[in-house]
């Protein structure tokens, strides 16, 4: 006999997951803004550097010059570099009685290619997140990609009279830095902690709002655009992207994949290695459909579909001069 | 019988409620228990109550396996450890021959699932 409950009523024809972690995940990851995708067709290449020293590219070196003598020449050396593509990859394996199990509830294949593309994507947010350190720049030819702020960033210094954290007069010292080298910064990147942050401290909302408050009540908190428009750059990137930090059997410890570390102010650019940019995420195009390429395959032996997505990318600081990093100090108190 | 596990992924009875990734041995009933010495046969690939079958992955499949860690034991890659109670622990006085090597590090805690390599 069919079991039935008084108390429920089966329903069969309920397409229904609830699954955690449920943002628009995506939306969270800022990895291939700061490092635009380009394309090569070989696994590994040269490109050429043109370098502010050897290339003598801020030199004033024109001189006078009188009828029949010659002309000052120039001295340029380009160098080169190099990437080399890595492939990533993770597979499910999808048994077909279990699938067939829950698809009343889920469409298991959609469900798991979505869960192993965020994975690789927190993998590779990771790689780019890693690169952003004081060791990684100096090793790069950039000893001088950190500064010192005007406080450091912790609650203290957010609101009072003296000693306050100033993160605009920071930027504006890092796009001086920048300035000196020859870049116009365009953008600045932060954890999501620094930015919840860095929009109480009173010298940023006096920027945004004016010294006096308007009425009880009114006053908000700065958006993202307030912020990045408090900078003066273009575009504000701010790192939501969380990850467990636990292993599998362990309860879920959640950290945030951008340190705190850095402010970092830097130009962003896509395109080809000339236009620039702090960086790129150089995908192997004879390989892959695009960033993640989701692929199936039959395992019949174990009467399996086998779910694959894998990338093949370099993600590579082109110019490490295009960064500098505000060291914060930061804390959480 | 005529036939065999040609995959190394066996489906075994488990007459306790077994978790995932944790090392089994046969009965002479041919159900799985959980490993009191030794590897045993394999390791769960799923956690399932008595009276389930369970997939097994035989020692004998390729590739590397997960399996749980002794609650308290840390873990180095690279460093060999042995299989006791169905866990992952450090080799000691009773069982001194490595069976298996570490892939990634562990903190000293109960239920932690990390990668090795069959020795």
């Amino acid at each position: 006999m069919p079991y039935t409950n008084a108390q429920a009523t089966p329903r069969s024809d309920i397409f229904a997951l609830m699954m955690q972690a449920n943002s628009d995940f995506n939306k969270m990851f800022i990895g291939d803004k700061i490092f635009p995708v380009k394309t090569e067709n070989v696994k590994r290449g040269i490109y050429m550097r043109a370098n502010l020293a050897d290339a003598q590219l801020l030199n004033a070196d024109a001189k006078p010059r009188e009828s029949g003598a010659a002309y000052q020449r120039v001295n340029r050396e380009y160098d080169t570099d190099q990437y080399d593509a890595q492939e990533y990859g993770l597979e499910a394996v999808i048994d077909d009685s279990y699938e067939e199990e829950v698809e009343r509830f889920m469409n298991l294949e959609a469900t798991e290619a979505m869960l192993l593309e965020r994975s690789l994507r927190i993998s590779y947010e990771l790689r780019v997140a890693q690169q952003f350190t004081s060791t990684n720049f100096s090793n790069l030819g950039n000893a001088a990609f950190a500064i010192n702020p005007a406080a450091t960033y912790v609650k203290a210094n957010q609101t009072g009279t003296s000693g306050l954290c100033d993160p605009a007069g920071d930027v504006d010292t890092a796009k001086l830095a920048l300035a000196k080298n020859g870049y116009i910064a365009n953008a600045v990147i932060m954890s999501a902690n620094l930015f919840y942050f860095v929009r109480r401290c009173q010298l940023l909302q006096n920027q945004v709002y004016g010294v006096v408050p308007r009425q009880a009540g009114q006053r908000a908190l700065p958006a993202e655009e307030d912020v990045a428009r408090a900078f003066g750059v273009d575009n504000l990137f701010v790192a939501k992207a969380p990850y467990n930090t636990n292993q599998q059997g362990q309860t879920y410890a959640g950290s945030f994949i951008w340190p705190d570390t850095y402010i970092i102010v830097c130009v962003v650019q896509g395109g080809e290695y000339q236009a620039g940019g702090i960086g790129r995420t150089i995908q192997w195009s004879k390989d892959t459909t695009g960033l993640f390429t989701p692929e199936t395959y039959r395992s019949d032996e174990r009467r399996s579909n086998i779910l694959r997505v894998r990338q093949h990318t370099a993600e590579k600081i082109i110019d490490p001069l295009a960064a500098v990093g505000i060291t914060t100090s930061y804390t959480g108190s | 019988m005529s036939s065999q596990n040609d995959l190394g992924f066996v489906s075994l009875l488990a007459t306790t409620g077994i978790s995932a990734f944790v090392a089994v041995d046969l009965n002479s009933d041919g159900s799985i228990s959980p490993t009191v010495t030794g590897k045993g046969c394999g390791v769960t690939q799923e956690g399932a109550i008595a009276g389930r079958y369970i997939n097994v992955k035989l020692w004998t499949a390729p590739g590397t396996v997960l399996l749980t860690v002794s609650p308290g034991q840390t873990v180095t890659p690279g460093v060999g450890y042995t299989v006791s109670g169905g866990y992952a622990c450090a080799t000691g006085t009773g069982i001194v021959t490595p069976t298996i090597e570490a892939f990634q590090a562990g903190v000293a805690s109960a239920g932690i699932v990390l990668e090795f390599a069959k020795l």
